[in-house]
């Protein structure tokens, strides 16, 4: 009887480890399918309090101007209003006023991490907080142990090109 | 290092192991971080993120966490049973065989960075994954021939173990004890070596990127080489004792034999 318990114990665990495995694995969607498609921007909100302007307005997350600059420089991506993901890993990004750009876009981790590769080699990534169907939520500026400064919230959108 | 079981191991190869195999966790967990952002033998913070996910309802990347868990644990089962199960085969082989395959992985993993990698999520998922199972390989044969004294990608446990030793060594007896003396060394060394580790690590990669792997890889030829040296040393040496036994006995046979022909012909003319 002691014999048949151990044999039979370990093909048990490893079965219902793959069980378990395959139970979440097809029951999700891969981060860089859902990533797919176009995602038009819906809201800025800072998340730190001592970036802002009017410290006595606590419900007010407006970033100081010279801040707001710094993040500003070089990030085109923060004036585009839609970003196109595609499956050749190009992400097409058009702005408010009509201007676009092409970068590179890849996933990290586990898919919680989105890296841009502008075309001049600077990288930028992002922690993605939030990816559903209809929304994404990136936080700006990664940093292992604390939320970005910058949330960005996008919605899917459909039948922009 | 290796060779050794339990007991029979001394505070100088625990040193020597522990050193190096933190070294090489520590190069490995950085170099990971920085590529893959992903760590690689900070299993108490998958589990965090599995919950997280699952939580969350990602059911696609709490598959992915689940894998590297279960790689992670993989790992350690397969040292500790090359451990158990081919000791019949000789110790260095069974001891050595789980770094052997570490060795391999991080080879595998350095060339196929340099050469293949491409960045896209499957790699990154499948690649972390194999770090991880390397890791456990590490972890599992470390703590299995040390009898739990060696864990050297077990950072909570060892700083929960140290500052349990430093309050003890509050009182006389305990700093007086050599064994808990001995620990106090042997975590301070591993915890050193796998910050030296990281740190190196990280300097590296922003220079040799995926090349970082080859570097680790390099300190694990180092633990494996260091003990089969010894061996051969051991050996020839062994060879050599036993062949000038053999060869004194022999000169004395012969001599008694003369001596016992001398004796012959003067006994019977």
């Amino acid at each position: 009887m002691n014999i048949l318990k151990s044999v039979t114990i370990y093909p048990v665990f490893l079965f219902l480890a793959v069980v378990s495995f395959l139970a979440l694995f097809l029951n999700g969607t891969s981060p860089h399918t859902k990533l797919l498609g176009t995602w038009e921007e819906v809201a800025w909100e800072y998340e730190k309090s001592d970036m802002w302007a009017d410290k006595s307005q606590t419900n007010e997350k407006i970033v100081e101007p010279g801040i707001k600059e710094e993040i500003m420089e070089n990030r085109l991506i923060h004036e585009a209003e839609y970003w196109t993901f595609s499956e050749k890993n190009k992400l097409h990004m058009v702005s408010n006023k009509r201007k676009s750009s092409d970068l590179t876009w890849q996933l990290k981790g586990r898919g919680h991490v989105l890296e841009l590769l502008h075309s001049d080699g600077t990288k930028e990534f992002f922690n993605i907080q939030e990816l559903t169907n209809d929304r994404l939520v990136l936080y700006f500026e990664l940093d292992m142990q604390i939320k970005g400064i910058v949330k960005m919230i996008y919605k899917r959108r459909k039948d922009v090109k | 290092m290796l060779s050794k079981y339990n007991e029979n191991r001394t505070h100088l190869d625990n040193l020597s192991l522990g050193g190096i195999s933190a070294f090489v966790a520590g190069s490995v967990n950085v170099a990971s971080v920085i590529v893959f952002f992903a760590f690689t033998s900070n299993v108490t913070g998958h589990y965090a993120i599995l919950a997280e996910e699952i939580a969350k309802g990602n059911w696609y990347q709490a598959a992915v966490v689940f894998a590297w868990i279960f790689a992670f644990f993989s790992g350690n089962f397969f040292s500790n049973l090359s451990v158990i199960h081919l000791d019949n085969f000789g110790r260095y082989l069974a001891h050595s065989l789980p770094m052997l395959c570490e060795l391999l992985i991080l080879l595998f993993l350095g060339f196929y960075g340099v050469f293949y990698y491409s960045g896209t999520l499957v790699e990154t998922e499948w690649m972390v994954g194999m770090l991880l199972f390397a890791m456990g390989l590490q972890n599992g044969l470390t703590a299995s021939i040390s009898n739990f004294g060696i864990k050297t990608t077990h950072m909570t446990g060892l700083t929960t173990d140290l500052g349990i030793l430093f309050s003890m060594f509050t009182k006389a007896k305990f700093r007086n004890n050599v064994l808990f003396r001995r620990k106090a060394q042997l975590l301070l060394l591993i915890a050193s070596s796998y910050m030296l580790g990281g740190i190196l690590s990280g300097m590296l990669y922003l220079k040799f990127e995926f090349g970082v792997f080859f570097f680790s890889a390099g300190f694990v030829v180092v633990i494996l080489a260091y003990d089969w040296i010894k061996i051969q040393v051991l050996k020839n040496s062994r060879n050599r004792r036993i062949r000038f036994i053999y060869r004194a006995r022999k000169e004395q046979n012969s001599k008694d034999k003369e001596g016992l022909a001398v004796d012959f012909k003067r006994h019977h003319g």
